[in-house]
């Protein structure tokens, strides 16, 4: 449910380090679960440069609207065009198909202070 | 709503000029109708069956029209 090298948010992003040295983010499984069925999501510009902390996008699902959150400082490289058509993806693959943007990261050192998959459970109270 | 995006209650309805004319009561995307769809509160004049409105979505303005209530007929 909650991959070990992936890093989470209170706010229930999650970041994953790439190979070269960009930071994939998406929401995590308890995110999507309890938005419920995603309809939409807002995603930010590539080039977007993001504060850690600082709302970057909106995810809209049947139920409500809920703020992204950027889990690092740094600036949008990629974002996920598939979830235009298919925000879905957010609720089916929340970890692969559904990831929202990639970011370079220009203080990767701040995702050392996230939680891990073990923090974040604990979090939710599932520890 | 025309587009992809739901309107939620508060936001505020512009006419087709871009003139602040009233505020979402209540709306939500409908998965049985695979459209967004909502409440508003509009001055007469407003309020035919095919206006075309607008609706403020985080600063930016996206499509909408007045359409027949309800908006899923009953037995169908």
């Amino acid at each position: 449910m909650y991959p070990s090298e992936l890093v989470y948010t209170k706010e229930h992003e999650w970041a994953r380090r790439e190979a070269d040295g960009t930071v994939t983010i998406g929401i995590t499984a308890h995110a999507q679960e309890a938005l419920g069925d995603v309809v939409y999501v807002e995603l930010p510009d590539v080039g977007k440069e993001l504060e850690q902390g600082e709302t970057f996008g909106v995810v809209e699902s049947v139920k409500s609207v809920s703020d992204l959150y950027s889990p690092c400082d740094g600036v949008v490289v990629a974002v996920n065009e598939a979830l235009r058509k298919a925000a879905e993806k957010v609720n089916s693959d929340p970890y692969g198909a559904g990831w929202i943007c990639r970011v370079k990261p220009s203080n990767p050192g701040q995702l050392d202070a996230l939680m891990t998959a073990a923090a974040y459970q604990t979090f939710l109270g599932e520890g | 709503m025309d587009g992809r995006v739901p309107a939620r209650a508060g936001y505020r309805v512009l006419d087709a000029e871009g003139q602040a004319i009233g505020r979402v009561t209540s709306a939500a995307p409908s998965p049985s109708l695979e459209r967004n769809i909502g409440l508003a509160y509009v001055p007469t004049g407003h309020h035919a069956i095919g206006t075309p409105l607008r609706i403020e979505v985080r600063g930016r303005v996206e499509p909408a029209t007045v359409v027949k209530a309800p908006f899923i007929q009953p037995g169908s």
